[in-house]
């Protein structure tokens, strides 16, 4: 009886420990998922990425699959992955269910909020076993973070715009990450009301606004763009900056990329 | 045709040229903001200055160059292939100018350079779709269409190679140009444009009569002391010239070369001297009201977004010449 009992304990443990820990090979459908499965300690596993994944620099060794939208099933394939991750967009449906009908094993996260990020930590953790590791990453974050919403308290909240791309503008709206790391650095998206995630801003809007802060993070040269127009507030303080969008990844360097906002944009 | 005197070439153009500049100064009252137009320059608060000096103006004014450059051009298009569905944009000029400036901008050229890749790229589009229509001295019409719709389909396939193969956010601008958009331009910018489009526009009204001569055939027009290919060559030359400078900051502007050459003769009558002038005009006055269209229509809603110019003068475009063939079929 107690030797069965023990056979059974041994054998209900293998049996929920075995689909935890048997994912030894791992393909990342994006950079930020690249970076949550090296931050939760899978790096070793990984297999696969995109040709947009370069942090942590150990990314840039990895197999390529793709890039964003023109991965290849193929060579997801050819790389025998036992679990594919990826943020659902419109060509992922397909490429799912091709990976599920060769058995693969698919886990699709949101990461289109601060909080998407963390339920996506938490989700590709629970999936990989390793849930323990997600806590203190997640603890980590909101430390991290509430450090650097307190560097801000008491600030005048000031408007702001950030310019994902300069021609044609497209600005960061509502209901993005980038927008929650706008609010956490105690500034007001003067884009954060409209209803799509990344509008094509007008630049009268944009000068009707007067946005006190500017986050450029078009990667090409600005040139003398932004000192075309002189009545901007952000211009006329030269609160103008240039960030580099590597950084801004909705992933687990979200507070990094909150630190350099706030120390781009307040520190003064 | 003989009945074109000066009076009426000078009143008709300054007409539509009057025409054009009030719809310019209409259009700059409009937008997200309402400027007061009817106080001092000085008066105004440095952000009204910016929005219509720096925002504005420019605007405007690249949609006057765009829309002059893409009428005209369309006008001795279908004159000189006497082809009324003929244009920039289904003959793959505007497609072949698309490349050459993605081309330019891809290997780092400076602004300046960029028109004249554009324009070599839509010429050789021009010259290839020409030359493959042409049979024993005459233009065969369908076969001059389909080899624009096959070209169109060739160019597009390079384009979209290109955008494979480029950056997240060169590809983005790729799908900008190919929609067809006006951005706020530097005046320098479009200044250079402007010159080349009013040079290109001066060689097609001198050629104007050459033009209104080869309606009546090759064989007339060299009877009456015309060489066709020598005209030919500086019809396709300027025009090509005017679609390759006005491409690279607008992109594929479609349907305006198609209708304003129809509305320009139904103004002025087929004499060509004075319709490709008019076309002129005539463009860059709807052309500003399109993208007048695509500036503010939903600005102020709940998307707070721009549409493409592009997708504006298709919606008016399409169904305008739709009744403009069934009203020629009727009659």
């Amino acid at each position: 009886m107690r030797r069965a009992f023990r056979l059974a304990v041994v054998a209900l443990c293998l049996f929920f420990s075995a689909p935890a820990f048997s994912y030894e090979r791992i393909v990342s459908f994006r950079p930020n998922v690249t970076e949550i499965l090296f931050a939760l300690g899978l790096g070793s596993k990984v297999v696969g990425v995109t040709s947009f994944c370069r942090y942590p620099p150990e990314a840039e060794k990895i197999e390529k699959i793709g890039g964003y939208f023109n991965r290849s099933l193929e060579k997801t394939l050819s790389l025998k992955p036992d679990l594919v991750v990826m943020v659902p967009d419109a060509t992922t449906p397909k490429v799912e269910a091709a990976l599920r009908r060769s058995k693969i094993e698919v886990v699709v996260v949101k990461a289109d909020t601060v909080s998407d990020v963390e339920t996506a930590v938490r989700t590709i953790a629970a999936k990989a076993g390793v849930s323990d590791k997600a806590e203190a990453l997640i603890q980590n974050m909101h430390l991290r973070r509430e450090a650097l919403l307190k560097s801000v308290d008491g600030l005048p909240k000031k408007k702001a715009l950030m310019v994902i791309q300069r021609r044609p503008l497209i600005a960061a709206g509502g209901g993005t990450f980038l927008d929650d790391l706008l609010k956490d650095a105690g500034l007001q998206n003067i884009a954060g009301s409209s209803s799509l995630p990344y509008p094509h801003f007008s630049l009268e809007t944009v000068i009707a606004k007067a946005p006190e802060v500017i986050i450029d993070l078009d990667p090409s040269d600005a040139g003398d763009y932004w000192s075309r127009y002189p009545s901007l507030p952000a211009v006329k303080n030269g609160a103008v900056a240039k960030l580099s969008p590597d950084l801004f990844v909705p992933g687990p360097r979200i507070p990094d990329a909150l630190q350099a906002l706030i120390d781009a944009t307040r520190a003064r | 045709m003989k009945s074109l005197t000066i009076k009426k070439w000078l009143a008709t153009n300054v007409l539509l040229v009057v025409l054009a500049v009030l719809v310019a100064f209409a259009a700059s009252l409009v937008g997200e903001k309402s400027l007061p137009f009817f106080t001092r320059w000085s008066a105004w608060s440095p952000e009204d200055k910016d929005i219509f000096w720096a925002s504005r103006l420019p605007r405007v004014l690249l949609a006057a160059v765009t829309g002059m450059a893409l009428g005209s051009s369309g006008t001795a298009f279908q004159g000189l292939l006497q082809n009324a569905l003929a244009d920039p944009y289904i003959l793959g000029v505007s497609s072949g100018a698309a490349l050459g400036s993605i081309l330019g901008y891809a290997l780092g050229l400076p602004f300046a350079g960029i028109p004249f890749f554009a324009f070599a790229a839509s010429l050789a589009a021009m010259l290839l779709v020409y030359r493959t229509a042409m049979r024993g001295g005459q233009i065969a019409p369908h076969t001059l269409l389909l080899t624009g719709v096959i070209l169109n389909a060739f160019l597009f396939a390079f384009i979209l190679i290109l955008n494979g193969l480029a950056s997240f956010e060169q590809a983005q601008k790729i799908i900008f140009l190919l929609i067809g958009n006006l951005e706020t331009e530097t005046y320098g910018r479009i200044g250079l444009v402007a010159g080349i489009v009013a040079a290109g526009l001066i060689v097609l009204t001198a050629e104007g009569h050459a033009l209104n001569l080869l309606t009546s055939g090759p064989e007339t027009a060299r009877s009456l002391g015309i060489d066709p290919n020598r005209h030919r060559k500086r019809v396709f030359f300027a025009a090509s010239l005017m679609v390759g400078a006005v491409v690279p900051l607008a992109g594929l502007v479609g349907f305006i070369g198609l209708f304003v050459p129809h509305i320009a003769r139904w103004v002025t009558g087929p004499d060509h001297r004075l319709s490709i002038p008019a076309a002129a005009w005539i463009g860059a006055t709807l052309l500003i009201v399109c993208d007048t269209l695509a500036r503010t229509l939903l600005v102020s809603s709940a998307f707070q977004t721009e549409l493409p110019v592009g997708a504006v003068t298709a919606l008016v475009g399409a169904p305008f010449f739709l009744l403009l063939m069934k009203k020629r079929g009727r009659s």
